[in-house]
C-alpha cells in the first residue's frame, strides 16, 4: 500500500474527528437552548391548565390532545416530568387533579410506545409509578403493557414495570408478574425483587397467600427469594415454612431461607430440626450448621446451650463464629462460659472472647453516646 | 551491504505501517465506542433507565495504608460521607514507620480488641486490631507486619465480613455516590466477579463531602496532562475492553471484587508490583480454566478522585512501577496468549497489552534507531518523516480531546473556557513530549527491578481537602 494513502486517511480521520467535536459542542449548546424553549412552551400550557383547575374548571379535551401529540417525544416527556415537579410545589392539589384528569393520555402513550422504544417504555413506566397514574386505571390495559415489559432484556424496563405493578396494589397481577419473570429466564436479582415486593401497596396477606398456594410452580431461586420476602413481612407462616424446611427434596437455598425464618420468628416445634442441622458439618453441608447455629439464640435452654458450646469447637470458621455470636446474644457472660476459656481449644476461646469484648465495647460506646446527648 | 540495509529498512517500514495501523485503529475504535457509550449512558440516566433502589449489596471497603499519617484520617472521614446504606471500613496499616495507626485511633476513638482473623488468603500476621461502632458504619483498624500492598489487601479480604470488597488507596476520595454506582453491575448480572471504577485526578478539584464543588483542570502542567491521559485510558480503551469482557486492569485506586471468587483464585499476589492488574488477569484465568461463567465490568460513573503526581520524578517512579507490574503480570500469565481456551481475553486484550503497552517503548526506540541508520545511509525522506510525526501527534491529540470532551458533555461538570483552551493546547504536548519521556522511563524500568519487590511506590502526599 502506498504510505501516502495511509497518511491522507489519517488526516481525513483527524479532520472528521475535529468536525465531530465541534458539532458535538454546537449540538449540546443548541439542545440546551432548544429544551429550554420546549420547556417553556409545554410548561406554559401545563401551568395554564393547572391554573384553570385552581379556578374550578377541568382539563380541556384540546389540552389532552395536545399532550398526546407532544408526549410522544422524549424531550417533552422529560419536560413534563420536570414541570410537574415544579407545579407540585406551587399547586399540590391542583397538580394531582391535573394528573388524574390526564390519565387517559398515559393509557394512549402506553399503547403508542408498546414494542417501539424500550427506553421510552421504561421511562413511561417510571412516570406511571412516580405519579401513581396507574391507580384506579383500567387494570388490564396497564398491567398487560407492564407484563409485556417484563419480558424485556433490559433490567431497568423490568424493574420500572414491576414498580408500577406493586403500586397498583393488585396481588393477582403481582403474582402473574413473578411468574413471567421466573419463566423469562433473564437474571433478575433476588434482592431487587424481594425489596420491591415489600413496597407492594395492596394487602400483603392476600399476596403471600397467593404465593403460598402456587409455591411449587416457581423455580428454586424464585422460591428462595419469595421466602425471604415472606420472612421480612410476616410471622404467621411457621407451619408452611416448617414443612418446606423438612423436605429434603427442596433446594438448599430454599431450606436455608426457611431456617432463617425461624431465626426471626420464635417457633418451638422447629428447635429439634434446627439442632439437627447444627450437627451437619460435613464439607458440603456446613452452611446448614452455620445458619442454624445463628438462629439458636431465639431458643434458650440447656439443649441449645450445649449445642452452641459444641459448635464452638467446630472445624468450620463460620459455625464457630455464629455459635459464639449466639451465645453472647443469649446473655452469657465470661463466668458462664468459663469451661470454654479453661479448655484446650484456642480457636473456641478466641472467638468467644472477641464476641464478649465486642459486646462490652458496643455497650460502652452506646452509653457514651447517650451520655453525650 | 546497501541492498541488505535497504531490505532491512523495507521490512521495518512494513512492520511500522502494520503496528501504527493497529494502534491508531484501536485508539479510534476505543474513543468512538467509549464516547457513544457515555452518551448512551447519559440518555439512559435522564430517562430513568437506572436502578432506583436504596438498598444495595453489603460491601467492605479495604484501605491499605503505609506511612499515610497525613491522609488516612481524611480518607476515612470522606468514606464516612458516602451515601450508601450497608458497608464497613477496614484500614490495614502495613507496618508503617510513621503514626498512621495512632492517628486513626485518636481521630475515631477506637478500642483495642482481640479479634481472631480467618486467614483465607496468605498474609503477614496482625500485630493488633482496633474497632469502633461509634461511626456511621463499623470501622476496623488492623496493624500488621510489613508485607507490601498486596499483603495488606489480603489481610483486608481476610477480615472482611461482607461478600463484596472494595480496594482503594489511602490518598483517594470516593465520590458520594460511587458505591451505589459500582455495585449496580452486580445487581444487573450475577456472574459479575469484579467491577472497575473510574479514577480521576483530584488536583485542583474542590470536593466537599465527596461532591465536586468546583471542577478545574490542575494548575500543574504534569498533572493536567495526566487528566487527558486518564480520560483517554479510562473513558475510551476500558469501555472498549468492557464490551467483550476483556478488561485486564482494574485500578488499585478503586475496584470492587466478589470475595468468594478472589479467595478461590488465591487473593492478591505478594510478588508483583502490579497486584491490581495481576488479580484481574488471575480472575480471568481462574474462571475460564474452571469453566465458571463470569464477567468483569467497568462502571464509568463510579468515580474515585486521586492525587496525580505533580513532579516529573514522582510520575516517573509511578510509571516505572506500573510498567514492571505489567511485565510481571504478563509474564506470570503467559499461557493466556498461547492457550485458545482463554479466547478473546488472550488474543485481543493480552496481545494489546503485550504489544502496545509492554513492548511499545522498545519498539519506539527501535524505530528511532532505524531512523538514525536511515539518515546515515541517506535513505530517509525528512519532510515526509516530519509530516508523518505531525499527523501521528495530531491524531493522538484529537482522540485525547475527543475523550476529554465526551466526559465533559456526559458528566455534569462545567469546565471554563480557559480550561478547555488549556486542554486543547496540552493534548498535543502530551502526545508528542510526555509520551516519549514516559516511553523512556518504561524502557529503563527494568534497571534495579528486583530491589523494589515490596516497595509501596511512594509519591509526595498532600493533605486531602475533603470538606
Amino acid at each position: 500500500m502506498n504510505v501516502e494513502v495511509l497518511i491522507y486517511s489519517y488526516m481525513a480521520i483527524c479532520a472528521s474527528m475535529i468536525v465531530f467535536n465541534c458539532v458535538c459542542v454546537f449540538v449540546f449548546k443548541r439542545r440546551e437552548k432548544k429544551l429550554d424553549h420546549r420547556n417553556s412552551a409545554l410548561a406554559i400550557q401545563m401551568q395554564k391548565e393547572v391554573e384553570e383547575i385552581h379556578s374550578g374548571r377541568s382539563v380541556s379535551e384540546k389540552h389532552r390532545r395536545y399532550l398526546q401529540k407532544k408526549l410522544r417525544y422524549t424531550g417533552n416527556l422529560l419536560t413534563f416530568d420536570e414541570t410537574i415537579g415544579v407545579l407540585q410545589t406551587e399547586y399540590p392539589e391542583e397538580t394531582e387533579q391535573y394528573l388524574l384528569q390526564n390519565r387517559s393520555v398515559f393509557i394512549y402513550l402506553t399503547l403508542e410506545f408498546e414494542g417501539k422504544s424500550r427506553m421510552k417504555e421504561a421511562y413511561l413506566a417510571y412516570l406511571l409509578e412516580k405519579y401513581k397514574l396507574s391507580a384506579n386505571m383500567p387494570i388490564d390495559m396497564i398491567s398487560n403493557a407492564m407484563l409485556s415489559l417484563l419480558k424485556e432484556k433490559s433490567l431497568y424496563c423490568r424493574e420500572n414495570a414491576l414498580h408500577v405493578l406493586y403500586s397498583t396494589g393488585n396481588a393477582e397481577n403481582v403474582v402473574k408478574a413473578i411468574k413471567v419473570l421466573d419463566r423469562n429466564g433473564e437474571f433478575h436479582h433476588g434482592k431487587l425483587l424481594c425489596d420491591g415486593l415489600l413496597t407492594f401497596t395492596g394487602d400483603h396477606g392476600q399476596l403471600i397467600g397467593m404465593i403460598w398456594s402456587q409455591m411449587e410452580e416457581f423455580s428454586k431461586d424464585m422460591k428462595a427469594t419469595l421466602l425471604n420476602y415472606i420472612r421480612f413481612k410476616s410471622g404467621g407462616y411457621e407451619t408452611e415454612m416448617m414443612s418446606l424446611m423438612k423436605d429434603e427434596k427442596q433446594d438448599d437455598e430454599v431450606r436455608f431461607a426457611c431456617i432463617r425464618y425461624f431465626g426471626k420468628y420464635h417457633y418451638p416445634p422447629a428447635l429439634p430440626f434446627l439442632l439437627k442441622f447444627c450437627g451437619m458439618e460435613d464439607e458440603n453441608r456446613w452452611e446448614y450448621a452455620a445458619i442454624a447455629v445463628e438462629t439458636l439464640y431465639l431458643y434458650p435452654g440447656d439443649e441449645t446451650t450445649e449445642m452452641l458450646k459444641k459448635s464452638l469447637y467446630s472445624s468450620n470458621w463460620y459455625v464457630r463464629y455464629n455459635a459464639a455470636q449466639s451465645l453472647v446474644r443469649m446473655g452469657f457472660t465470661y463466668s458462664d462460659l468459663a469451661d470454654i476459656f479453661t479448655g484446650n481449644d484456642r480457636y473456641a476461646s478466641e472467638i468467644l472472647e472477641y464476641m464478649l469484648e465486642h459486646k462490652d465495647i458496643y455497650e460502652e460506646e452506646r452509653k457514651k453516646e447517650s451520655d453525650a446527648i | 551491504m546497501m541492498d541488505g540495509i535497504k531490505f532491512f529498512l523495507k521490512c521495518v517500514e512494513c512492520f511500522f505501517v502494520i503496528y501504527l495501523i493497529g494502534y491508531s485503529s484501536f485508539l479510534f475504535l476505543s474513543v468512538c465506542v467509549g464516547s457513544s457509550s457515555l452518551y448512551n449512558a447519559k440518555r439512559k440516566e435522564k430517562m430513568k433507565n437506572v436502578l432506583l433502589h436504596d438498598y444495595y449489596v453489603p460491601v467492605t471497603i479495604v484501605v491499605p495504608a503505609y506511612n499515610e499519617e497525613i491522609t488516612v484520617v481524611d480518607t476515612v472521614k470522606s468514606l464516612l460521607c458516602l451515601e450508601y446504606k450497608l458497608f464497613e471500613i477496614i484500614v490495614v496499616d502495613d507496618g508503617s514507620k510513621d503514626h498512621t495507626s495512632d492517628e486513626m485511633i485518636k481521630a475515631f476513638d477506637m478500642h483495642l480488641i482481640k479479634r481472631p482473623i480467618h486467614k483465607s488468603v496468605d498474609c503477614q500476621p496482625e500485630e493488633f486490631v482496633y474497632e469502633t461502632t461509634l461511626q456511621k458504619v463499623p470501622l476496623t483498624l488492623i496493624r500488621k507486619k510489613n508485607g507490601g500492598k498486596a499483603d495488606a489487601l489480603n489481610m483486608g479480604i481476610n477480615a472482611a465480613r461482607y461478600p463484596y470488597f472494595i480496594c482503594m488507596d489511602a490518598d483517594s476520595v470516593l465520590q458520594y455516590d460511587s458505591l451505589e454506582k459500582i455495585v449496580r453491575p452486580v445487581l444487573e448480572d450475577d456472574t459479575v466477579v469484579a467491577v472497575g471504577g473510574a479514577v480521576r485526578p483530584s488536583n485542583n478539584v474542590e470536593l466537599a463531602y465527596g461532591r465536586v464543588r468546583k471542577y478545574n483542570l490542575p494548575k500543574n502542567i504534569i498533572a493536567c496532562m495526566q487528566v487527558l491521559e486518564y480520560d483517554r485510558s479510562f473513558l475510551a480503551s476500558r469501555i472498549l475492553f468492557d464490551k467483550f469482557n476483556g478488561t485486564l486492569i482494574i485500578s488499585g485506586a478503586f475496584g470492587l471484587f466478589k470475595k468468594e471468587t478472589v479467595i478461590a483464585a488465591g487473593g492478591y499476589d505478594h510478588g508483583t508490583m502490579g497486584e491490581d492488574m495481576e488479580l484481574v488477569v488471575k480472575l480471568h484465568q481462574f474462571c475460564r480454566s474452571n469453566a465458571i461463567p463470569y464477567s468483569i465490568r467497568y462502571a464509568t460513573d463510579a468515580i474515585c478522585w486521586t492525587q496525580a503526581p505533580e513532579k516529573l520524578g514522582d510520575l516517573m517512579k509511578q510509571r516505572k512501577r506500573w510498567h514492571l507490574g505489567l511485565f510481571q503480570t504478563l509474564w506470570k500469565h503467559k499461557t493466556l496468549m498461547t492457550d485458545p481456551k482463554y479466547g478473546v481475553v488472550g488474543f485481543v486484550s493480552y496481545v494489546y497489552f503485550l504489544v502496545y503497552e509492554l513492548l511499545s517503548p522498545f519498539i519506539e526506540v527501535f524505530g528511532v534507531l532505524t531512523m538514525i541508520l536511515a539518515f546515515f545511509v541517506d535513505l530517509i525522506n525528512i519532510p515526509f518523516m516530519l509530516l508523518f510525526f505531525g499527523i501521528y501527534a495530531v491524531f493522538g491529540a484529537v482522540l485525547s480531546i475527543t475523550a476529554f470532551l465526551a466526559r465533559i458533555h456526559t458528566i455534569d461538570l462545567k469546565v471554563s473556557f480557559k480550561d478547555t483552551m488549556k486542554a486543547l493546547s496540552l493534548c498535543l504536548f502530551e502526545i508528542s513530549v510526555l509520551r516519549f519521556i514516559l516511553a523512556f522511563v518504561r524502557l529503563t524500568a527494568f534497571i534495579g527491578y528486583r530491589k523494589k519487590k515490596l516497595n509501596w511506590g511512594r509519591i509526595e502526599r498532600k493533605k486531602i481537602n475533603w470538606n
